[in-house]
């Protein structure tokens, strides 16, 4: 999760790189967030420029004779797949790259990668400098959705009694067992078909009457309190979890809500106490219902 | 060309949870079939797969599980032996690309129509509807096993895939790796992994996994593991296991 990398770094401003452009129709176009109309059989290809004061960036990391790459590639968010990089040597100067995603291994989104990198292992590496190849000097990334639409919190509307659930509850949040797996697919908001008026609440979405909006705000609340607890429950677990995971959310959710997190953890923390201060913290971050 | 599968989503899929969760194999087996009214496809990209291939695929899975004692209850070693059988046959079978592989609905499908008596079967005493339900594919019935393949298979030109490596692994060894997304995502790692794990003197591979798996982990922050070659990946794995990193 953190950033902070055990040796030095170059600065950003020494490195510069183009937008993404897609081959279409045999033409080099700006491809933006979102490729239009990409099915199986799309073999994506993209390009970019990377100019880079190599010099530079070899004084600030402390590498001055090190053999570097440029290493781009792509890692698909829901399959956690990643593609193998075009590797070329770092030399300064203007340089362009191509890169394509081959259909058979892509993911709904893809994740552009463009990375400087440190070429071979250094066993004469002193504490402060980059030591094992690959060590990632500078990164760069760049979101790319090839299929679907941006998500909403995932919901469905099931019948509790034919699925199982308790048949007078309104609500049920169905959570992995592992922090790690993709919150799409993996994460999902289950809702009694028989509480019709949380159904009807939840289907009219902002022209919610006052009662609806009630309803609503406390199903929030409620959801809030599950994703936190369920993130305080594993809280060691969470602290190298990968991004775009179901950990990765619910952490960054029970940082937001609760001020000393570290705090909650312990096995002997108040209940009733760490409710109110989920009720509280939700509220402030903009869940749930106002008191004003 | 690949195939497009058929899907089974949402509301449709819990509710069919709530029908079969209870059923006896015999009963699942009665149920079996190739279509159902409620299914969807991807709208391009490949062909449909027809409902006579589909239901070849369900009699192989049923064919393989014969082998290994279904439909009477069996023990954990065979039934660990029918995964990496079905595993093998639904990778052949199942020409998808890996966007298709990831859409739930298409595991679902295999679940609650294809082939309910065999997750019956598999998990028997098993009250998890993951088995069931596709929600994380390293614990559904059946997409858990396609990934497996893909991520531990051994591709070569001309040649049928290479499974010798995931026959050699136990669930221990699959979870400790294929839960961990950021290391089962780069299959020539996962397999440099398993490899590592399964040369290990005088240390079980589960300790050598358990050991291992949290450095590797805290490693991938930042070192960039898909542009190495293999060699690399393998002396850096080494130095990791050893301690000397």
């Amino acid at each position: 999760m953190s950033d902070v990398k055990p040796y030095f770094v170059p600065p950003s401003a020494l490195i510069a790189v183009s937008e993404w452009s897609g081959l279409v129709g045999g033409e080099w176009e700006a491809i933006g967030d979102r490729v239009e109309d990409w099915d199986y059989r799309t073999r994506l290809q993209l390009r970019c420029t990377i100019d880079a004061d190599l010099d530079a960036v070899r004084s600030a990391a402390r590498l001055a004779d090190a053999p570097l790459i440029w290493a781009i590639g792509w890692r698909a968010t829901d399959t956690g797949l990643v593609g193998e990089p075009t590797q070329l040597a770092a030399v300064s100067g203007p340089i362009t790259v191509d890169l394509e995603v081959p259909p058979e291994r892509a993911g709904s989104t893809i994740i552009l990668t463009r990375r400087l990198l440190l070429a071979a292992d250094r066993g004469d590496a002193v504490p402060g400098q980059a030591r094992w190849a690959g060590s990632i000097l500078w990164s760069d990334e760049t979101t790319l959705r090839l299929t679907g639409h941006g998500a909403a919190f995932p919901a469905e509307v099931v019948d509790f009694r034919a699925t199982g659930h308790d048949p007078d509850a309104s609500w049920y949040l169905e959570l992995p067992a592992t922090p790690d797996v993709p919150v799409m697919g993996a994460m999902i908001l289950l809702i009694n078909a028989s509480d019709t008026a949380l159904v009807s609440a939840v289907s009219v979405g902002r022209r919610a009457n006052d009662v609806q909006q009630v309803l609503l705000a406390t199903m929030e609340e409620g959801i809030v309190e599950e994703l936190v607890r369920w993130a305080l429950h594993r809280w060691r677990d969470l602290e190298d979890v990968e991004g775009d995971s179901v950990g990765a959310s619910a952490r960054t959710l029970a940082l937001r809500v609760l001020p000393d997190v570290e705090s909650w953890t312990v096995p002997e923390a108040d209940s009733m106490a760490l409710k109110s201060a989920i009720v509280d913290g939700c509220r402030r971050i903009g869940f749930g219902r106002r008191l004003a | 060309m690949t195939q497009l599968w058929p899907r089974l989503d949402g509301a449709v899929v819990r509710s069919l949870y709530g029908e079969l969760r209870n059923r006896s194999v015999s009963d699942l087996a009665a149920v079996v079939q190739s279509d159902h009214a409620r299914a969807t496809y991807a709208a391009t990209g490949g062909a449909r797969v027809t409902s006579s291939e589909v239901a070849a695929l369900g009699e192989q899975l049923r064919v393989i599980a014969h082998d290994f004692g279904y439909p009477e209850a069996t023990d954990d070693s065979r039934r660990i032996g029918y995964d990496r059988a079905a595993a093998e046959a639904l990778f052949e079978r199942m020409d998808l690309t890996t966007v298709e592989a990831a859409h739930n609905g298409v595991w679902n499908f295999l679940t609650f129509v294809v082939a309910p008596d065999l997750v019956r079967w598999r998990w028997l005493g098993s009250s998890n509807p993951e088995r069931w339900i596709c929600t994380d594919r390293t614990r559904h019935m059946f997409a858990r096993l396609w990934w497996q393949a893909l991520t531990f298979g051994q591709a070569g030109l001309g040649v049928p895939i290479d499974l010798s490596l995931l026959r050699a692994l136990d669930e221990s060894d699959l979870n400790q790796i294929t839960e961990r997304r950021a290391i089962a995502g780069n299959p020539r790692l996962a397999q440099a992994v398993a490899r590592l794990a399964m040369s290990a003197e005088g240390a079980t591979r589960r300790t050598v996994l358990r050991d291992l798996t949290p450095r590797l982990r805290r490693r991938l922050a930042f070192v960039d593991f898909a542009a190495l070659t293999d060699q690399q990946i393998e002396e850096h794995l080494r130095s990791l296991k050893g301690g000397k990193t």
